[in-house]
């Protein structure tokens, strides 16, 4: 714990962001085609620094979805960022 | 405990507000619909559709005309010894998030329309009150054959307008970790986080409040976990389990 502690980043002045509290697949609403309607859950909401959801994207419903590694995968391959 | 039943852990849980009657909830709906709709036409249908009991709050969504459904969200903090000052800031704060993140973004989240912090209102308990939003859960939608859309194109849809929504929290930056509170000039400032603690013992929960921090090391040392001390609390569990997977 210690390692990591001392490994977070601390530039000079940190900025820290907002982020869905519980990043779930059962907190994220959808139409049929996929469209998001809504997030649902704001309890706790709090900002953290950016690297936290990255990590919590890591691990979004791993049993649920399959592993979030094949889905983002799938996102880089299509190149949706470049429709976007 | 693995011998539990639901019903009983759920009793744990919530207590009395498991028993909070429809007729209490759908009058709580009905003064809403009055304050902020300004409809005060009596529809004899109104009723309580359901009633979802989560890991932290109870959901009612009541339907009051055909075309209007609320949701009453009521904390599990929301009973007896649990109602504390932390309980009730944590659900000011969540209120500050939501009407930033409505008001400066196009994020689709649920609208609040009435809130009560305290006990004296129709249900006796604390409570916000939303909008109802459309859709079906991406749990349920990302491997669901039975829809008319191509399961790829659906599931790759779901992510590019998730990343599209969500690339705009990027908007707003803060000097320090904590949860947003608004002031009586409206202003936002960094506050203290919340965290749901459950007692090992009874099973109770609470409401717990540190911070703010000026660094995530900061954060991170108060907030998780020595492996010899495992304090029990949602961001802290979670948070032991992201660090594991650096």
């Amino acid at each position: 714990m210690e390692v990591v502690v001392r490994h977070l980043p601390s530039p000079p002045s940190p900025t820290f962001v907002l982020s869905v509290p519980d990043f779930d697949s059962q907190n994220i609403m959808v139409d049929d085609q996929g469209n998001l309607t809504g997030i649902i859950d704001w309890d706790l909401a709090q900002n953290y620094a950016p690297v936290r959801k990255l990590c919590s994207v890591s691990r979004m419903d791993h049993a649920r979805l399959g592993p979030a590694h094949v889905w983002l995968a799938q996102v880089k391959s299509r190149k949706l960022t470049r429709g976007a | 405990m693995a011998s539990q039943t639901d019903e009983d852990s759920d009793a744990e849980t919530f207590g009395p507000l498991l028993h909070i009657p429809e007729a209490s909830l759908v009058k709580l709906a009905m003064q809403i619909r009055a304050d902020v709709f300004h409809m005060t036409s009596c529809s004899s249908s109104s009723r309580l559709v359901d009633r979802i009991s989560g890991s932290y709050n109870l959901v009612h969504i009541i339907q009051l005309d055909s075309d209007l459904q609320l949701v009453i969200r009521i904390p599990a903090t929301g009973w007896g010894a649990r109602l504390t000052p932390p309980a009730a800031a944590a659900i000011e704060s969540q209120l500050a998030t939501l009407r930033l993140i409505a008001s400066k973004t196009t994020i689709p989240v649920p609208q609040v329309y009435a809130f009560d912090t305290t006990t004296n209102n129709a249900i006796g308990a604390p409570y916000i009150c939303m909008s109802f939003l459309p859709g079906q859960t991406v749990a349920k939608t990302w491997f669901d054959t039975s829809l008319p859309t191509s399961l790829e194109d659906r599931q790759l849809r779901i992510l590019s307008t998730l990343a599209r929504s969500l690339a705009q929290l990027a908007r707003f930056s803060f000097i320090k970790i904590g949860s947003l509170h608004e002031g009586e000039n409206g202003n936002l400032t960094v506050g203290p986080c919340y965290d749901w603690k459950e007692n090992d013992d009874d099973g109770t929960i609470s409401a717990a409040m540190s911070g703010p921090y000026d660094s995530a090391a900061a954060y991170v040392s108060t907030t998780t976990i020595p492996s010899t001390k495992i304090k029990r609390t949602v961001h802290g569990e979670l948070q032991q389990r992201r660090l594991w997977r650096w």
